[in-house]
């Protein structure tokens, strides 16, 4: 026969088994006496203090009766070898491992997932910082990364827009805002205060072009170098300026002022336009001299225009200027395009050297 | 300030309480606690709990205690970098990331210990900071720090602990690598 341990209730001194009981402040109780005091001392806001009642026979965990024999203690508790064991190696549920490994799983999709967001974000920050320290240039392909990644953040748009702004590539920057409406931010403020900057110029720039239509080259020139002042990072307003000052001094017969600018410009950036520039102005000076080492700098020059003309845009220009360059060499006469083009009725296909 | 009930709560951030529990049998299984009960989700206050016994020593019960802080912290961290991109800094409309961002913040929402855990670590951590034990003197400020955060939860302390470490952690990440 099977003897659990019992004991008295101290309120209705009945006998209960031992493990129906409660200890509540001190005070052993049978279940029904435990659940009155505690609602008593909770209506009376004092402080509570409730143990569950064991039976040293009985196993805490499984409620097997073990009769007279008591358990051993295990963390406060009597419980059986078998429990015992289940509480020192525990082991997690099966649901739970499978929620864990796909946890992991989730984790790994994550991250794969967002690949091409950290690639996005870095290229982000890193052309954020160069932006902020004044590389505006550097920061642009950056950006351009960051804009691959389909994003439509406000701030990415607008320091991108921002970037080519101040990299002297207002048409990427106007391309990337394009349609989109944003909030009146401190940034919105910067970009917008940029975009007019570059307005500014380009009205000056048009007047320009107005001039030089009217055939007013000293005017154009003064307005396309406003121009540049003004929004100095756009090398278009520069070497327009720059073609400009070359109309001008031709239109002044000033052969050696072209080849002393167009040597400067050559110096400084050796490209298609600025080698035909220069053999244009030592033709000129040929012409004028019948300096054969002129004319040797002029075909070497030419030679490597020739070499440079690599877009589609420069190969035209060359086909157009090479026979004027020709011309000019062969018969040490100084003509416009324009009458050139008359004497040889030469279709206009593009703005020509001098 | 709303009200919002403790189990709708614990039913939106349900991974967060299963993670917390989970890591609660872990670190008792590691430093050999015996585990009582375990409950990893309920429907009812508390959402989840772990009945053990004591650890060996102080270094069990310090790990018992704050092992859920650190693993819901760091997977909080992992999960919001993953989607902390997308969902923040590049505004781009992708459900997954939404869900991984969920997910991250449920699981760091229940990274702070429970009341409880802490008085039990904090009856012990003086008298073992005497003896200059490391795992006492590094849960004294803890314990300093997470004892009055858990009383505000009733103002979301937790749930602005799990954005702050969801959008700082990535947001320190990513400007480091930058």
């Amino acid at each position: 026969m099977r003897l659990m341990q019992s004991r008295q209730c101290l309120d209705c001194e009945k006998t209960v088994p031992a493990a129906a009981t409660f200890n509540v402040n001190g005070r052993v109780l049978c279940t029904p006496c435990a659940d009155k005091k505690v609602v008593e001392l909770k209506a009376a806001k004092g402080p509570i203090e409730v143990l569950r009642g064991n039976d040293p026979t009985i196993c805490f965990k499984c409620g097997a009766d073990f009769g007279s024999t008591e358990l051993p203690l295990l963390a406060g508790v009597h419980a059986c070898e078998s429990c015992r064991q289940q509480m020192l190696n525990f082991q997690y549920p099966a649901w739970l491992k499978i929620a864990f490994a796909s946890l992991v799983l989730l984790l790994a999709i994550s991250l794969v997932h967002g690949r091409s967001y950290f690639a996005a974000g870095r290229s982000y920050y890193r052309a954020k910082k160069l932006l902020e320290s004044g590389a505006a240039k550097e920061a642009v392909p950056y950006f351009q990364q960051a804009l691959e990644s389909g994003t439509t953040s406000p701030d990415v748009l607008q320091n991108t827009a921002l970037a080519y702004l101040r990299a002297g590539m207002p048409q990427q920057a106007y391309k990337v805002v394009e349609g989109r409406t944003f909030e009146k931010t401190d940034l919105f403020r910067v970009v917008e205060a940029e975009f007019n900057r570059f307005a500014q110029a380009s009205a000056k720039a048009d007047t320009a072009a107005q001039m030089y239509k009217e055939k007013k080259y000293q005017e154009a020139a003064k307005n396309m170098h406003e121009a540049a002042a003004a929004y100095p990072v756009f090398p278009g307003f520069t070497e327009a300026a720059n073609r400009l000052d070359y109309s001008v001094l031709f239109d002044a017969r000033d052969y050696d002022g072209m080849v002393t600018l167009s040597e400067k410009l050559w110096s400084r950036h050796q490209s298609y336009e600025s080698a035909a520039g220069l053999a244009g102005a030592y033709a000129c000076r040929y012409a004028v001299t019948g300096d054969d080492s002129v004319k040797q700098k002029a075909m070497e020059m030419m030679d490597k225009a020739r070499s440079l003309a690599k877009s589609k845009d420069e190969q035209d220009d060359l086909m157009e200027w090479q026979p004027r360059f020709d011309h000019r060499i062969q018969t040490r006469k100084i003509v416009t395009k324009e009458e050139y083009d008359a004497m040889f009725s030469h279709e206009l296909t593009a703005e020509g050297k001098n | 300030m709303f009200f919002v009930p403790g189990f709708v709560i614990s039913i939106l951030t349900f991974p967060g309480v299963i993670v917390h529990e989970a890591a609660h049998a872990y670190f008792c299984r590691m430093f050999k606690a015996p585990i009582l009960e375990v409950k990893y989700f309920q429907f009812a206050n508390p959402a989840g709990y772990v009945i053990h016994g004591e650890p060996e020593n102080f270094k069990g019960q310090f790990f018992i205690t704050m092992g859920p802080f650190i693993v819901n912290s760091a997977l909080c961290v992992l999960f919001c970098s993953a989607a902390f991109l997308p969902v923040w800094v590049l505004s781009i409309k992708d459900p997954l990331s939404w869900f991984f961002y969920w997910l991250g913040l449920s699981i760091g929402m229940h990274a702070f210990p429970s009341t409880q855990d802490l008085k039990i670590l904090w009856r012990h951590a003086p008298a073992k900071a005497k003896t200059l034990d490391v795992w006492a003197l590094v849960s004294l400020p803890l314990i300093v720090i997470l004892y009055p955060l858990n009383f505000l939860r009733v103002i979301w302390a937790d749930l602005g602990y799990g954005i702050a470490i969801g959008i700082l952690g990535p947001l320190a990440i990513f400007e480091l690598l930058a």
